[in-house]
């Protein structure tokens, strides 16, 4: 699932749109944002222009935020507006993404630091969902990947992958590969991926983390087999 | 760091300890956090939608002489009669015009997202290429098949499981359970995770502020704890 994903953003060209969208809150930040940044940088180091947003009211903040992590600063940065910019929130969620796919300029009339869209060089070509090569949802709930598919996958054909919380991530299997191209799976899925990245320089920060989860997963099972080692004692002792 | 951001970093820490004394029991630190945390996620929310409906229906209306904006402002003025036992049929009119919308969309999208392109998915061919752990691999196509059909089978109550019917709905039940299993794992999974984030963030972000939080954080800790005790032992 993970090199699926690193695969289509892989075959992204220089100039290719591609959107990213922030469907997340601070509660799942530990798992989302590492994704984040590590498709930033991708996507960046693969000539993309980009196009971030967010669906939810505090997964907005975030898309400033890898973009100050990853490339040195957002709307200071020399080419925003010409190869990235942050639209923010926008509102309403499956009707906003709706909206979103039949004008942008009309959505989102400014951007998250207050400038016209419409003054933003790389979106004067930018009209509508069919201006997008490329959808990445960073998703964990509602909105997120159901209804992306449903207003912009179904309706314009984009090529869509997900980042998703390990607790969503049964949920999307069945959407790939058929609708969903590739998909992140959580913490796991995200230290993979920066290893995936790893030929281009990118410095990962998951290694630590992983070695955590790895301890805390060999413990629930361990806690399991005990369990069931019990309960099987209990079981065949009374028997005897 | 600046003095602004060490503060900021404190505070996130200081607010982090407060949930988690939630482990000890409920307390009147874990209240006060949960009630700052809403408070600030209701006020953010209001703040960005306010500067949304500024930015894209007032200022063309008052810049640019684009009245049509004036309906559905008028439309979200309505939400308000919530608040009026009275006048309650009032805030009926927006809720219908937004669950219509929601679902009218979402319905043309479904269709083909959550039906049609779902059943090609589950019947799809098998890719002769693909690796033994891809979706496509014939040992998975037929491990989907199988189980989606015999999922199904299990949902049928209308007339009594035995006989094939009965061994289809085993199939199907066998497919759940082991569905909710790695549901289960992959929670585990999710939760360690945000913990795992914290301690992160508490034991090493970003020069190793927060850390200093988590001493003062057992001895208040432990002094409620003392106190509680104290009293229960007069009490008694």
């Amino acid at each position: 699932m993970t090199v699926a994903y690193n695969d289509v953003v892989e075959k992204v060209k220089p100039g290719d749109v591609a959107i990213i969208s922030m469907d997340f809150s601070p509660a799942s930040m530990a798992e989302q944002y590492p994704a984040t940044k590590a498709t930033v940088a991708h996507l960046a180091a693969k000539g993309a222009k980009i196009v971030g947003l967010g669906f939810w009211a505090d997964g907005a903040p975030f898309m400033d935020r890898a973009y100050i992590d990853v490339l040195g600063a957002s709307k200071n940065h020399p080419k925003y507006g010409v190869d990235f910019v942050n639209l923010g929130w926008v509102p309403n969620g499956e009707v906003g993404m709706a909206a979103l796919g039949k004008d942008v300029h009309a959505t989102c009339s400014k951007d998250y630091y207050g400038t016209p869209v419409g003054a933003l060089p790389m979106m004067k070509d930018i009209k509508s969902g069919k201006d997008f090569k490329l959808l990445i949802t960073i998703a964990s709930g509602t909105p997120g990947v159901p209804e992306w598919l449903r207003q912009w996958q179904a309706q314009y054909g984009v090529t869509t992958i997900t980042a998703v919380t390990a607790v969503s991530a049964p949920g999307i299997r069945p959407y790939f590969p058929a609708q969903i191209g590739g998909v992140i799976e959580g913490l796991a899925g995200a230290a993979e991926y920066e290893v995936l990245l790893a030929r281009y320089g990118y410095k990962g920060t998951l290694a630590p983390p992983m070695d955590a989860q790895s301890l805390s997963h060999i413990l629930v099972v361990a806690f399991i087999v005990l369990g069931n080692i019990g309960f099987a004692l209990k079981k065949y002792g009374k028997g005897k | 760091m600046t003095i602004p951001e060490i503060l900021g970093t404190l505070m996130a820490a200081a607010f982090t300890l407060m949930v988690y004394s939630f482990f000890y029991k409920e307390n009147k630190a874990y209240r006060f956090a949960e009630h700052v945390f809403i408070g600030l996620a209701v006020a953010h929310g209001a703040v960005i939608s306010s500067k949304y409906i500024w930015d894209t229906a007032l200022t063309p209306l008052l810049t640019k002489g684009e009245t049509y904006w004036v309906l559905p402002m008028l439309v979200g003025l309505l939400f308000f009669f919530f608040f009026s036992k009275r006048h309650f049929w009032v805030y009926r009119i927006p809720i219908s015009t937004v669950v219509g919308t929601g679902v009218g969309l979402g319905m043309a999208g479904l269709m083909r997202s959550q039906f049609t392109d779902q059943i090609r998915s589950t019947i799809a061919l098998a890719n002769p290429k693909a690796t033994w752990y891809a979706g496509d691999h014939l040992i998975n196509t037929v491990l989907i098949a199988v189980g989606v059909i015999g999922t199904l089978f299990f949902f049928i109550f209308t007339t009594e499981q035995k006989g094939p019917l009965l061994y289809a709905a085993h199939v199907g039940r066998w497919t759940m359970m082991i569905a909710f299993g790695a549901a289960f794992g992959f929670t585990v999974m999710a939760r360690m995770s945000l913990v795992i984030g914290r301690m992160q963030f508490l034991l090493d972000y970003p020069t190793g502020v927060a850390w200093y939080t988590i001493p003062v954080a057992i001895l208040i800790l432990a002094a409620a704890i003392l106190m509680e005790r104290s009293k229960g032992a007069k009490k008694s």
